[in-house]
């Protein structure tokens, strides 16, 4: 009987030997124009850059992609993703890849090729300059899988359609800049995002962030209403691709603040389509417990 | 987490025979291993969330002496694993390994003095301290703990009555502490009930148990002043289980041991399972 125990003690020591979990973590795959303009004149070329992301979040490193234009009088397209705008009015640039089940995956972005008067280009561009700043009720709104923007030069009304999240954004000030390294008119579509923080969890967990890009980095801010459980053991914030793992996701800092407005600065190297989530992160549960769509 | 799993034991192992105090130069002892493997988990609000899959193993020596017929010293060494599985991806991504971290634990020191005994009535109280011995930060990511680095005491009353009912003899028992706690961690008070009786000749010992540990929320320790530490703090929790104790000779016993959480707060979700050998001089 002795003999047995131990026997049996033995056993139950083979239990602790570690194991492997499956995690799922599939997320639908992300083409995303990197480089959106608002408009840009006639006669101007422009080269867009799109990135793909595929079902784990991970970037695909150069995709084969296939750039369309709508309409084809309105602009022409290279398959490197360079356009010559031709006629004024509004113009959508598609750009297509072949997802890894053998779907088609598409972004589209929609801008305005406006018409070049008979003044040289920096009268137009300052034309282009004063109808910025004329965008105070500039909307930006994210649907998240088509990805369609559209904008009204008057009204300064953005609008990205793409299938999984939505995201809407009212600006007083628009951030819209003009591509001033060309010199060539082309307003750059607004350098930020805005969006909330969400609980994925049973833990609090809570707030509005702005993701901006100030022409040299990225800075997070987390708005007053801000707000998180301080029971959570070793909370940490990640940028990815993918909100149900760290895997391959960039690890920013140890949350040190529950409550309130705060900021993190992120390192140069990131650019503002990089990531496409904020991930609130428990270590030692190894969870997500909150979630940010940037875009 | 794991301090409150390492004074659970002990409290198990002193609860088991408490009440009635070792005999002057008798002792027990119990070399046991207990086993929990939790993919999910009690949050703060209560609500259970879901979690990667993590274990905690130990292997532990127990043992009570009896210094006069009334007082008892007890000694629990425990050596302690926590690991976390691997992590495979239906994506295809490579594989996260798993991690492990072993060492000795948090040991408990505890001396029981008998306050009262008649007519099938017992009544003891237990002082007992929990030495930091463990490690607070083990692992990679430091969460692989294998104690919480804080010395604590915990002073216990324990009331225990045997009686008859028919030919049936039984025995009930019920404790009620307040666990005082250092560094900033919150103090807690358990109480616990059980009862069992003696089936097959006396062979065989069936007893159940309830258990509860609540946090009286007043430490400082929070994760905003927790200087990088990762921690649990205002860990909650109350069970129902119970042991079955085999005496296969005069002196020799072997258990098993279950326990199940029915509610808690920052802990895991799954039954405890323990086995030990126990040798009675």
């Amino acid at each position: 009987m002795k003999n047995a125990s131990f026997i049996i003690v033995c056993f139950l020591l083979l239990l602790s030997c570690v194991g492997e979990d499956l995690v799922n973590d599939y997320v639908d795959p992300d083409l995303r124009i990197s480089n959106a303009i608002l408009s840009i004149p006639e006669g101007v070329q422009y080269q867009f850059t799109a990135r793909f992301f595929d079902e784990s979040g991970t970037k695909v490193e150069n995709p084969t992609l296939v750039w369309l234009v709508d309409p084809p009088t309105a602009l022409s397209i290279a398959q490197d993703g360079t356009i010559q705008a031709i006629a004024a009015g509004e113009a959508t640039v598609i750009v297509q890849t072949t997802g890894l089940r053998g779907d088609i995956i598409e972004a589209r972005t929609t801008f305005s090729v406006t018409a070049v008067t008979s003044t040289d280009t920096s009268t137009s561009t300052s034309e282009t300059s004063t109808m910025t700043a004329d965008s105070e009720t500039s909307t930006l709104t994210t649907d998240t899988e088509t990805s369609t923007m559209t904008t009204e030069t008057e009204t300064s009304t953005m609008t990205t359609d793409t299938e999984t999240s939505t995201m809407t954004t009212e600006t007083e000030t628009s951030t819209t800049t003009i591509d001033n390294n060309t010199g060539t008119g082309i307003v750059l579509a607004p350098q930020f995002y805005e969006g909330e923080i969400i609980s994925t969890s049973s833990y609090i967990l809570e707030g509005n962030f702005r993701y901006e890009h100030n022409g040299t980095q990225i800075t997070l801010s987390l708005d007053e209403n801000y707000r998180a459980s301080t029971s959570l053991p070793g909370l940490y914030l990640y940028l990815g691709n993918n909100p149900n793992t760290v895997n391959g996701a960039i690890e920013i800092a140890k949350v040190t603040v529950f409550n309130g407005a705060h900021e993190y600065i992120l390192p140069p190297s990131i650019e503002l389509a990089d990531y496409k989530y904020l991930i609130y992160w428990c270590k030692p549960f190894s969870v997500p417990v909150g979630e940010g769509t940037i875009f | 987490m794991k301090k409150y799993i390492t004074l659970s034991l002990v409290l198990l192992a002193i609860n088991a025979s408490a009440q009635w105090t070792q005999e002057k130069g008798k002792g027990y002892y119990k070399i046991g291993a207990w086993f929990l493997e939790a993919n999910e988990h009690y949050t703060d609000t209560g609500l259970v969330d879901p979690n990667i899959t993590r274990g905690h193993f130990i292997t532990s020596f127990f043992g009570r002496v009896g210094l006069t017929n009334k007082l008892t010293l007890i000694g629990y060494l425990p050596y302690t694993q926590v690991y976390q599985n691997g992590q495979r991806f239906s994506s295809g991504l490579p594989s996260l390994p798993g991690e492990s971290f072993a060492s000795l634990g948090d040991i408990d020191l505890a001396v029981e003095y008998q306050l009262w005994k008649k007519k099938g009535w017992a009544f003891s109280t237990s002082l007992i301290l929990g030495l930091p011995t463990g490690d607070d930060a083990g692992g990679s990511d430091g969460s692989y703990q294998t104690g919480d680095g804080e010395f604590n005491q915990s002073l216990q009353f324990n009331l225990g009555k045997s009686f008859p009912i028919g030919k049936q003899n039984f025995y009930f028992k019920s404790n009620i502490s307040i666990n005082q706690r250092s560094k900033g961690y919150s103090d807690e008070w358990h109480f616990g009930l059980e009862t069992g009786t003696k089936i097959a000749k006396d062979k065989l010992l069936l007893l159940g148990r309830f258990n509860t540990r609540q946090s009286l929320q007043n430490g400082s320790l929070s994760a905003v002043n927790n200087n990088g530490s990762i921690f649990a703090n205002n860990v909650e929790v109350t069970n129902l289980g119970g042991e079955i104790i085999y005496g296969f000779s005069k002196v020799w016993s072997i258990s098993f041991t279950g326990s199940f959480p029915i509610s808690g707060k920052v802990i895991y979700k799954a039954p405890a399972l323990a086995v030990g050998i126990a040798l009675e001089l």
